[in-house]
């Protein structure tokens, strides 16, 4: 919706454009854009779905609950709500998960990274490139790539069933591993679907990089988890391209979460320099010489070199993730030797517990705090969308500034597709969209 | 692969299991030919699910149709089963699913929906009253149709 007013009586121009819904994002918000003069005065992202409470549920509960408790949060990414609250209660009860256990948890992780981001590149993210309301329009034109796709996408489905006990909201993980182990001979055929879910997503690879992006850069700090000699999924130090370098358990020192007038959901920031960047552009930025040689390769192919700054193509850095988690998914099993048992042995005790991991969105991160006999006393969970919310801010702020000219259709469209660049899970944050620009 | 499928959706959440409890209703009283199974995750996989197969009907819980433990049916072969307006979501839900199968020609011949009116929703709640005793009319009403198809 565009119109043009002059509420002030002062001759300036004034412009509102307004779309009430955007589509294909998971939760229910708004956007707002105001224009005068041809400049841009106010960009907010307004997340009106409401508070879940989640924290407060989990108060009371034993620690042993948290993984699948948490889980509900999403039912795109509630392998990270697990792998989060799982780290966060292992460091509060001084259990160190290591081995096959940890090679499994990154294995069902891989199947996360694969479902969901298939979905968003193919599904949700991909028809804003080609113009298309959606993927059943995209499919009439687009059979076989809609058709890869969701080979791609059933196959991280297959790995969350083998590992999870089935592929929505998986039920075999707990504090210390897993319930059950997967039998050799049920990873030896799962491995036979993931090399030909990699082969396609080769060439997914190839075909999100001929898609035509907009030029935009924004200079931002982007954050993501970091451990030598690994592409981050599970574990590491939080670090950044502007020297932020810190343990789980220094969150608080460095990352603080406001209340804004306009969201439900907290919006976080660096207390040294405001608002940063989660999620795979920053991965990849930050961490793309962990890439295994194959998804390297197909980078570079694509042309990405070494870093994405364009949140933009970070719809081939879905994809090259997507192969990344696919390639390190039959690296995995090639080297798996079966522990001795499903999960390290577990004591309550009273404590204190931070754990992040990078869920397909960006860095997830869980704080608990636990009495002696394990109950949560205290829970904090910080989601990657949350602390992407400034970022989405400011890049619609330059997207608007420098696409002002374009037609309304156009620039509102433009608009959804940059808050669609972080694939943004709003349920999880708190917390659809709506999306307003004004003009006057 | 069975040339009549029957295709229970939902999950264990109160009304949510009404398609499961019908087609665990068809135990034993299958035409000759024809599946029963059921489907609880991602609604996508209805694509590979019915692959091969001439006629499918699906039953699940539906909101917004009629009374609670009311019976409605659907011709998706024809045209797209009605699915709630508005803002689209994370994930395809089970009308877009079948309307992307519609766009990759890869819907069976003849594909109906049952749909039983739900109540409630909870997590782990059983049937309502009403969905309960609609379980048998809408068993019967399957396999009527996959004794037509």
């Amino acid at each position: 919706m565009a119109e043009a007013r002059d509420p002030a009586g002062d001759g300036a121009r004034r412009r509102t454009i307004r779309t009430d819904y955007l589509a294909r994002v998971e939760g229910e918000g708004a956007m707002q854009v105001e224009v005068e003069d041809g400049q841009v005065t106010d960009v907010r992202l307004e997340i009106f779905e409401p508070p879940r409470f989640f924290e407060a549920f989990l108060r009371g509960r034993a620690f042993s609950e948290a993984p699948d408790i948490t889980a509900r949060i999403c039912g795109i990414c509630p392998v990270a709500y697990q792998m989060s609250s799982a780290r966060a209660m292992e460091d509060a009860l001084g259990v160190e998960v290591g081995g096959p256990l940890r090679d499994l948890r990154r294995l069902i992780y891989c199947g996360e990274w694969v479902e969901s981001h298939a979905l968003h590149v193919f599904m949700l993210h991909a028809p804003d490139f080609l113009g298309y309301e959606g993927v059943v329009d995209m499919a009439a034109d687009h059979p076989q790539v809609v058709r890869d796709a969701l080979e791609i996408k059933k196959t991280g489905n297959a790995i969350i069933e083998l590992l999870g006990g089935r592929e929505v909201h998986p039920i075999n993980v707990r504090v210390g591993g897993f319930y059950k182990l997967p039998s050799r001979a049920a990873l030896a055929r799962l491995r036979e679907r993931l090399l030909r879910a990699r082969e396609l997503a080769q060439e997914a690879v190839r075909w999100t990089a001929r898609l035509e992006f907009p030029e935009f850069e924004r200079d931002v700090e982007m954050v993501s988890l970091s451990q030598p000699g690994e592409y981050p999924i599970d574990r590491g130090r939080l670090v950044s391209n502007r020297g932020l370098d810190i343990a789980a358990s220094e969150f608080d020192l460095h990352i603080v979460e406001e209340h804004v007038e306009h969201s439900n959901a907290l919006h976080a920031r660096l207390r040294e320099r405001g608002a940063y960047l989660a999620g795979p552009p920053a991965r990849y930025s930050l961490c793309s010489a962990e890439l295994s040689e194959m998804a390297t390769a197909a980078a570079a192919e694509a042309g990405l070199d070494g870093e994405c700054r364009n949140p933009f193509r970070s719809i081939v850095v879905r994809a090259v993730e997507v192969l990344y988690a696919l390639d390190e998914a039959v690296r995995l099993i090639d080297a798996y030797e079966p522990p001795d048992a499903p999960a390290a042995e577990v004591e309550p005790r009273a404590g204190v517990g931070h754990g992040w991991t990078e869920a397909p969105r960006g860095m997830l991160y869980h704080r608990y705090e636990l009495d002696e006999q394990g109950t949560i006393l205290e829970a904090r969970i910080v989601p990657p969308t949350s602390q992407n919310q400034k970022s989405i801010e400011e890049d619609l702020l330059g997207v608007v500034r420098e696409a002002i000219e374009l037609p309304e259709e156009e620039l509102q469209l433009r608009c959804e597709q940059a808050i669609r660049n972080y694939d943004p899970c709003i349920s999880c944050a708190t917390h659809f969209l709506d999306v307003r620009i004004e003009r006057r | 692969m069975a040339a009549a499928l029957a295709i229970g959706i939902g999950s264990e959440r109160g009304d949510d299991a009404a398609g499961l409890a019908v087609v665990r209703a068809l135990a034993g009283r299958l035409p000759p030919g024809a599946v029963a199974t059921e489907l609880h995750g991602d609604p996508t996989a209805l694509l590979e699910r019915w692959r091969g197969a001439a006629a499918v009907v699906l039953v699940d819980a539906v909101r917004g149709c009629g009374p609670p433990g009311s019976l409605h049916r659907f011709d998706a072969s024809r045209e797209p089963i009605p699915a709630p307006a508005g803002p689209g979501t994370h994930s395809l839900g089970f009308a877009a699913a079948i309307e992307l199968g519609r766009s990759l020609d890869e819907l069976p011949a003849r594909l109906v929906a049952i749909g039983i009116e739900g109540a409630e929703f909870a997590l782990g709640g059983a049937l309502s009253a009403p969905v309960a005793a609609a379980i048998e009319p809408a068993a019967a009403a399957v396999l009527a149709e996959l004794m037509a198809g």
